[in-house]
């Protein structure tokens, strides 16, 4: 059965009616001056026009909004993202979002120099989301960001804000220049396993493809989900999950129908080089499939959905799925467009809703 | 992988073995292995450096490698990342075509136990030589 390529001249309507939670909405800074009070000295003098002005990802967007669609953009004509009201308009109102969790796209763990500038801007972003976002819905839940290079501060960060009620993950970035998994890190995850939270992995400004950075950013974008799969590999060859055994890591935006190639590669190599990192006790695969979630958005539309519904027979469970809309991004998937139409009606359920509370333990 | 994670040694099953004599216990070191020929079976028969006698078919559950032509060593472990160390009590063949590793008491992957597994044998020593059941 073929997805639709057509649809009728009606408006867009919302048509499910059960409750969906949205695992990656990003709230975007849109007037630095909003969040530079948040930020302490020495750090905050440095943001400035002649000086540091933010992370970006080198290619230009041919796309008709930018990073953003263009018809997120809040009517103050400030960066799509950046407008908690205009967003509860765009994303709850039409479509029945119990909980939305925030991803930020700013990720200090990503800057490359100066860290402890990072750590900074990490705890600024933070209050920022605290003060800033999080109260004014209870529907937002939040992400703790830190610097990961600089793993004390980073533990410290996520010991100041785990007990607030809307935080429910930390939140790293795909980087493309080491190892999240490595044991340097493991305090971090430590920390989140400690208090209760999750550990989330999404694409940050930096992220390199396996030829680095290609010419056009149709390379790159389709080619990123190699920095998912790199950081995925590292988490369980440096024992992350063995130490960490009841840890929760949801990825976010890696697309996810890789999945199978890579735990039956994982599971072959593991097979024949066990001897090289006796520590993991487990094959990969198994890890993968208790410990880690993967989100919707990109979500492919393929010929035949049929073709999607046979993953979930590979990679071994209808749990490992979460929706996501990535708004207010350009690539953005709607929650009632984009599961397949074939798709069984209590897997529709899982994805949407009940994968994503019994992850978050909402 | 912990050295308490071994299972049970599985019963050798089937039909009755008969015995066969493999070589006198001075053409088998410790450490050492030798490949037996019992009409179409190849039985690899091991030696510990514990001085255990221990025999297994020869044919990699995987692709059916000969495992009489990989390496006789002590399964590695650890409990601590970056940390090696040789267990106490199994030992593994490692197949030369793909470096699956199987364990010589068990005769089963390590990791993999009810996929990947092969026949065990018993073996003694009788008057000063390798005595197998097969």
């Amino acid at each position: 059965m073929a997805q639709e390529t057509e649809v009728s001249a009606a408006p867009a309507v919302a048509e499910i009616a059960e409750p969906v939670i949205d695992a990656d909405v990003h709230e975007m800074i849109g007037n630095p001056f909003e969040v530079l009070p948040y930020i302490d000295e020495p750090w905050r003098s440095r943001i400035h026009i002649d000086n540091w002005m933010g992370h970006s990802i080198p290619y230009s967007w041919p796309t008709t909004g930018g990073l953003a669609k263009p018809d997120a953009r809040p009517p103050s004509g400030m960066r799509a993202g950046s407008d908690p009201e205009f967003m509860r308009k765009q994303l709850f109102d039409p479509w029945p979002i119990e909980k939305a969790v925030l991803t930020g796209l700013l990720y200090p763990t990503e800057f490359k120099v100066q860290p402890e500038f990072a750590a900074g801007i990490a705890k600024g972003y933070n209050d920022w989301i605290v003060n800033h976002w999080l109260p004014t819905d209870d529907r937002f839940l939040g992400s703790i960001h830190v610097a990961a290079q600089l793993p004390e501060e980073a533990v410290r960060e996520i010991e100041r804000l785990a007990g607030h009620p809307q935080m429910v993950q930390v939140l790293l970035p795909v980087i493309s220049h080491d190892v999240l998994g490595r044991s340097y890190y493991h305090s971090i995850y430590e920390a989140a396993h400690r208090n209760g939270l999750a550990v989330a992995f999404h694409q940050g400004a930096s992220i390199e493809t396996a030829v680095g950075l290609p010419q056009y950013y149709i390379e790159w974008h389709t080619a990123i989900s190699q920095a998912w799969q790199s950081q995925l590999i590292g988490l369980v060859v440096h024992g992350v999950f063995d130490k960490f055994p009841d840890l929760r890591v949801l990825m976010i935006e890696s697309s996810w129908t890789w999945l199978p190639h890579l735990m039956w590669r994982f599971d072959n190599n593991f097979r024949s080089l066990r001897r090289e990192v006796p520590w993991v006790r487990r094959m990969p695969s198994e890890y993968i499939r208790e410990q880690v979630r993967f989100t919707t958005q990109p979500m492919e539309f393929v010929e035949n959905p049929d073709h999607l519904l046979q993953m979930f027979e590979m990679v071994g469970n209808d749990e490992f799925l979460l929706f996501s809309t990535d708004y207010p991004h350009w690539d953005f998937d709607a929650p009632d467009r984009s599961l397949p139409r074939s798709f069984p009606k209590e897997l529709k359920r899982k994805i949407l809703y009940d994968n994503a509370a019994k992850f978050y333990g909402l | 992988m912990r050295e308490t994670s071994e299972q049970p040694v599985p019963r050798p099953r089937g039909r009755p073995r008969a015995r066969h004599v493999v070589c006198p216990t001075d053409e088998l070191p410790r450490g050492g292995t030798r490949l037996v020929a019992i009409g179409r079976r190849r039985i690899l028969v091991v030696r510990t450096d514990e001085d255990e006698y221990l025999a297994l078919a020869s044919h990699c559950p995987h692709q059916g490698g000969p495992l009489d032509k990989g390496t006789l060593e002590r399964m590695w472990v650890s409990d601590e990342v970056g940390t090696y160390s040789t267990s106490r009590k199994r030992f593994v063949v490692v197949c030369p075509w793909h470096n699956f590793e199987i364990e010589a008491r068990r005769g089963c992957s390590p990791i993999e136990p009810a996929r990947l597994r092969v026949a065990t044998y018993t073996v003694q020593v009788e008057d000063d030589h390798v005595v197998v059941y097969a």
